[in-house]
Parts: structure tokens; sequence; C-alpha cells
């Protein structure tokens, strides 16, 4: 009869009949290295063999045509006929109003914590205009009501559809009410040997908010629970934070022993350790945080709303960065343990 | 660790201090106080000849291993 004893030491007695799966951080670190290679691999292939630039509900081809039926613009159009000068200031107020009618202008900002969570507020107003003052250069709200957000700021609207960024989805709010303007291809005509697709635009409803002007997709919550969050997002920004600041400083410290002559100690090794396993650990939470802020506010999300790129773009830099700290622990940890080697020899 | 040092046995055989059998082998105070007390991870083979040259025993008398 064999024992199973998962350690994270060896064994020291009656180890006969123990089958042991000796766990050591020597193991995590290799499966974490093995881990990124494949990694690197994978996103290699995916680049390689995978579509090149499809994206949304659909993807046209060269051999497929298209036709669209629009609807009226929710926001006024501007003459063609307008001079540069007028036309460059109606297209400000234009945009100017259309954020303050989807409740994100002028944002009075909040905590952020990386990819996860922020707040964010704005006045809202149906009906309500902007305008200049004379001794002004920007544009001043009239009164609105106040809206108060939680912020997903590692998810946006499709930046293109089928293909085509013509056909991206568009956020607007008409009477309270959140809608994204999309196309549904609800036709498909055969013509000869390639496909006609017929694109309708339609007006969606939806639960979320968003602003257009920063991509950022926006929960509507109430006062209390915004300033819940904030003050939860403040908690966190002050424990990472913190955190951070002790990696630099060990990292500091291991410079300033390094240039002592003490090399290959056990402190060394330790501080390299934690900065590798933290540089490997935060990134690895920054893109598990945006999956679980959508499990969070699943019923607000919609098709439209995918992951922006930057979120995976910047965990590689830390990933990377995290590996070479796990490479020079292994290497100070095998020096350590040559010196000491030595220095018991005698 | 199985190995153990029988090195203060063998000195208290012969009458030998620490200081004496560290002057006659050539070997710092320390280094033969880490062999004693069995935390040396290594021998070397000519510190071991010269040892049992001076306490006149074999490497087995100094060296046992233990299951």
């Amino acid at each position: 009869m064999y024992r199973i004893a998962i350690n994270f030491y060896t064994c020291e007695t009656n180890c006969h009949n123990v089958m042991k799966f000796k766990f050591s951080t020597n193991l995590l670190v290799n499966i974490v290295i093995i881990a990124f290679v494949g990694l690197l691999v994978f996103t290699w292939a995916s680049f390689y063999f995978g579509p090149k630039s499809f994206t949304g509900t659909g993807y046209l081809n060269k051999n497929e045509g298209y036709s669209y039926s629009l609807l009226k613009p929710f926001d006024q159009e501007i003459p063609d006929s307008t001079t540069y000068r007028k036309y460059d200031s109606l297209k400000q107020e234009k945009e100017a109003v259309r954020l303050f009618r989807n409740g994100v202008w002028p944002h009075e900002g909040g905590p952020m914590f990386a990819w996860f969570l922020a707040t964010d507020g704005g006045l809202i107003c149906d009906t309500c205009t902007v305008y200049r003052p004379l001794d002004h250069g920007k544009f001043m709200p009239d009164p609105g009501t106040r809206q108060y957000y939680i912020k997903l700021p590692a998810w946006q609207l499709k930046s293109q559809d089928y293909g085509r960024p013509y056909f991206a989805p568009q956020f607007h709010v008409e009477h309270s009410q959140s809608y994204v303007r999309k196309f549904l291809s609800d036709k498909v005509l055969k013509k000869g040997n390639g496909t006609d697709h017929s694109l309708e635009q339609v007006d969606v409803p939806v639960k979320f908010r968003y602003n257009s002007k920063d991509n950022v997709m926006l929960i509507p919550v109430s006062s209390g629970t915004k300033h819940f969050v904030s003050g939860l997002l403040f908690g966190l920004i002050a424990l990472f934070g913190g955190w951070f600041y002790y990696l630099v400083a060990s990292f500091l410290k291991f410079i300033i022993d390094i240039s002592k002559g003490l090399t290959f100690t056990a402190k060394n090794v330790n501080r390299l350790r934690l900065i590798g396993f933290s540089l490997i650990g935060f990134p690895v939470l920054m893109m598990v945080l945006p999956f679980v802020a959508r499990l969070i506010f699943s019923s607000y999300f919609t098709d439209d709303i995918v992951l922006k790129k930057e979120v995976w773009n910047q965990s590689w830099q830390m990933l990377s960065a995290g590996i070479v700290f796990l490479l020079l622990f292994r290497a100070f940890s095998q020096g350590k343990a040559l010196k000491e080697e030595q220095e018991l020899t005698v | 660790m199985p190995i153990i040092v029988n090195l203060d046995v063998m000195m208290a055989k012969r009458k030998m201090s620490l200081t004496e059998l560290s002057e006659k082998v050539g070997i710092t105070m320390a280094n033969l106080s880490i062999l004693k007390t069995g935390k040396a991870k290594a021998v070397r083979l000519e510190t071991l000849e010269a040892i049992c040259r001076i306490l006149n025993c074999q490497p087995g008398d100094i060296l046992e291993f233990v299951d």
C-alpha cells in the first residue's frame, strides 16, 4: 500500500512507502516558464495561421456584396454649404451635445483600478443644449441630472462589424433609454457565384451606457453604490500601490547588496522570487479581472461589447519582465547553493 | 544526513583537542568545527588524509553510514 504525500520538503524518515509529489519553487518556476513559451508559440501560431481580420458578426469577403438601409441620424446633420470655421464650431457643439445627452459629459472622474473597475459620473439631459461663454473657449452644459456610473475600462463597443469600420455599432441615448445602433444582416440573396448581404440598420435597446469619446462601457448606478465602489477601489489601489513600492524597494536593496559584494545570499534569492512572481501574478490578475467584471455585470453585456486589445498588449510586457526575473531567481538560487556548498566544504 | 562524523570520538581516544588538531592538520578551527558538528557538506580527500595521518586511524573510524 502506497501513501500519497504532497509536500514542499524532503522526507527525512519512513519514506519507503510514500509516493511523493515534491512541489518545490523550482518546479513552479519551470511550469511558469514552459507555460510562457507555450503561450508565445500559441500567439505566434494564431497570428500566422488564424484569420487575418475577422471581427464582428460576419466578414464580407471579396466576392460578397452588400446593400444597406440607414435609419435617420440621431444627431442633426451639418449642411455641406457651411463655411469651414462655422462647420468646425458646429461639429464641436454637436459632439458635446451628444456626450451630454448620453450622460457622460462633463464627467467628474473617479478612481480606476487597472482594467478591472472605475467609477465616474456625468450630467444627463435629453433636451438640454450646450453654450459657449464669450470669455471661455470651452462649451458649458445646461443644468442636467447627475448620473453615476461604474466604469468597465477593459470593455468597448466593436470598432468594426462585417469586417468594416463603417458598420461599427454606435451608442446613443434617447429619452433616457440607451440604444446601440447596429447593422443586422437579415437577408442573404444569391446572385451568380457570390453572395449579397442586405444589411438593415436598427436601434437595439441596451441596459448599459457608453462613453464614445473614451470608448468605455458604463453601468448606471446610484450615488451610494458609486461611492461604495469608489471606496473599495481606493482601498485596492492603496494595497497594490503599497505592494508596488515594496517591490521597488526590494529591487533597490537587491542592487545595493550586489554593489556591496553580497551577491548569492538568501535575501537576494527571496527578493528575485518575490519580484518575479509578482510581475507574473499582476498581469495574470489583470487579464482575469475584466472577465470577473463581465461575470458580475453579465446582464448588461451584449454581443457588441468586446475586450480591448490593450489589455493583452500591456500584460505581455509585464509577463516578459516577470519571466526574466524568474530566470534570474533560478540562476541566483543555484549560485547560492554552490556558494553554501563551497563554504561547507572542509 | 545518514553519514555521521565521529571525529570527536577519535579525538577523545587520542586525547587531542580541537586546537591542537587544527594546528597539526593545517585547517582553521572554524572549518574543523563544521566537520565535527556534522554541518559539512563535503570533505576534501586531502583533509581526510591529513586527519587520518594525525589521529592514526582509518577514514571509516571518522565517517560512519547509519540508515
